[in-house]
């Protein structure tokens, strides 16, 4: 860091030059900054994907949806794994490796582990009964269709996983409201509870230490946790209030016509995006047909 | 306890957009917590039990009807339950966009259903319970969608459990939590803290 610059009201120099008096200049005829290349700001990615951070990111949610939903309507080992596949391959493209990928989406493995459990003990009778104990029946179906689930779970969470990664919500904001039309009302106010939330951390630390400043709290720690939590949640509340107040007093929510600040919109590679997005579900789905695999997920087993 | 008198004004504030979304980023945190807390536990329950992991979902599920209960406004419960999905989606977790926001929408929408039955009238422990209920059973549907192998035991008992743990925590729960945070005060501003007040 180097030395901090003081910049001089000018204003109140030719104040006191016009009245003639000597003035010493108080504390507040100065405002203390430091150079601009000195500060340091953690530049944050929009995405591990050199392509994905280039697209719109109201873009980045409708092409997790576009993803996910058709996938929704098939269950077979085909259609599953073939779109998981094409979206290693293409977040391989894309600059995310698939390590990278396995590795920020360990917690999805796990929720496709759980399915598969589910799935194989309990699943719809289909073929033969091979075991059964109290509630759990393992026909011969068991197997192909808990896979099929585990593979599909995956398949629906990874590139969600993916899209949302370092996802910037004020640029999302500023998405929702000049490209889908949303109620700046209600984005922006949504945003500003959004925005607070680094504030709560600190807020939480400052409870913390409160209560340990008084004594209290040394007992039950999941008592503290609790009467800590509902602490902040009032305190977060008187917050907002008071943070709805001053955004009223600079006209927040009035009905006058709004100007926005930043510009979002729509390029090319949204559109290639969308177009990609939609592509792999149902080249997955067409494979699946093709190769006489596709099954309707919501019919019997 | 408060009957909320019902005169009725459906029109947003700005405090009420402002309190609704931090009450639903203070549930989204615990939504992400508990989904990693939940993680190992809810495999484990799907693994032993024929669906009782529905039991788990209701810290999932409080985000709407608290923020309802609060603010009062129709819409209030969809509002907050998409907010903290999406606040969760953005902390990172295992399910994605599906899992985390359209499952959160379609909770927000059985939350919001159960006030919107009553036409935004009756603010009281009755129709929370009814919301933390429905809440429930829009999680189970998003479930069921996503696990259609299911047989029909399993996915009975999953419905069971999320109505319970709908009912428990995101009914009874909020709104004894709602109850204490309007004795704080600090709900002045609103009509659920005023009628306490009178009382």
């Amino acid at each position: 860091m180097s030395e901090p610059v003081q910049i001089t009201v000018q204003t109140n120099e030719t104040d006191s030059a016009v009245s003639g008096k000597t003035e010493t200049a108080t504390i507040s005829d100065y405002v203390t900054v430091s150079p601009q290349d000195s500060r340091v700001e953690p530049f944050k990615p929009a995405s591990p994907s050199w392509f994905v951070a280039r697209i719109n990111p109201v873009s980045r949610i409708i092409g997790a949806l576009l993803l996910c939903i058709p996938m929704f309507f098939s269950l077979d080992l085909v259609s599953a794994s073939s779109a998981l596949a094409i979206e290693f391959v293409l977040l391989w493209i894309g600059g995310v490796a698939p390590w990278t990928v396995c590795r920020k989406t360990w917690p999805v493995w796990i929720a496709a582990l759980g399915s598969f459990i589910s799935v194989f003990l309990y699943a719809r009778v289909s073929g033969e009964i091979l075991w059964s104990a109290g509630w759990i029946v393992i026909s011969e179906g068991s197997f192909p269709l808990a896979l099929a689930t585990a593979i599909r779970v995956a398949a629906i969470a990874v590139p969600g996983v993916i899209l949302a990664l370092g996802l910037d919500p004020t640029d999302l904001a500023d998405g929702l409201v000049e490209i889908l039309h949303f109620s700046p009302r209600f984005v922006y106010g949504g945003l500003a509870g959004l925005r607070m939330f680094t504030l709560l951390q600190d807020d939480w630390r400052a409870l913390g230490l409160s209560q340990r400043s008084r004594g209290l709290g040394d007992g039950n720690a999941i008592m503290r946790a609790l009467s800590q939590a509902f602490g902040l949640l009032v305190l977060s509340i008187r917050r907002a209030t008071k943070l709805a107040t001053a955004m009223e007093a600079r006209g927040f929510g009035s009905d006058a016509p709004r100007s926005q600040a930043r510009v979002s919109s729509l390029h090319a590679i949204d559109w290639v995006f969308y177009a990609i997005c939609l592509s792999i579900p149902f080249a997955a789905l067409a494979l699946a047909i093709a190769t006489g695999n596709w099954h309707f997920a919501f019919q019997g087993a | 306890m408060t009957e909320a008198v019902a005169k009725a004004n459906y029109k947003w504030r700005v405090v009420d957009i402002v309190v609704a979304a931090i009450i639903a980023v203070a549930s989204g945190v615990i939504f992400w917590g508990w989904d990693i807390v939940c993680a190992v536990p809810l495999t484990l329950f799907e693994g032993v039990t024929p669906g009782f992991e529905g039991l788990l979902n209701g810290f999932w599920l409080f985000a709407g009807p608290l923020a309802a209960i609060i603010v009062r406004k129709p819409g209030a419960a969809l509002f907050a339950e998409t907010l903290a999905a999406f606040l969760e989606l953005t902390l990172g977790n295992q399910w994605g966009v599906g899992g985390s926001l359209i499952v959160g929408i379609i909770q927000g929408l059985g939350a919001e259903i159960a006030f919107a039955v009553f036409a935004y009238k009756k603010w009281n422990i009755g129709t929370t319970l009814l919301s933390g209920a429905l809440a429930g059973v829009g999680c189970w549907a998003y479930y069921w969608a996503t696990n259609p192998g299911w047989n029909g035991l399993r996915v009975t008992w999953y419905l069971v459990g999320s109505i319970i743990s709908g009912l428990v925590i995101a009914g009874i729960v909020v709104w004894f939590l709602s109850r204490a945070i309007a004795a704080t005060g600090v709900l002045d501003r609103f009509e659920s803290g005023r009628a306490q007040a009178r009382v």
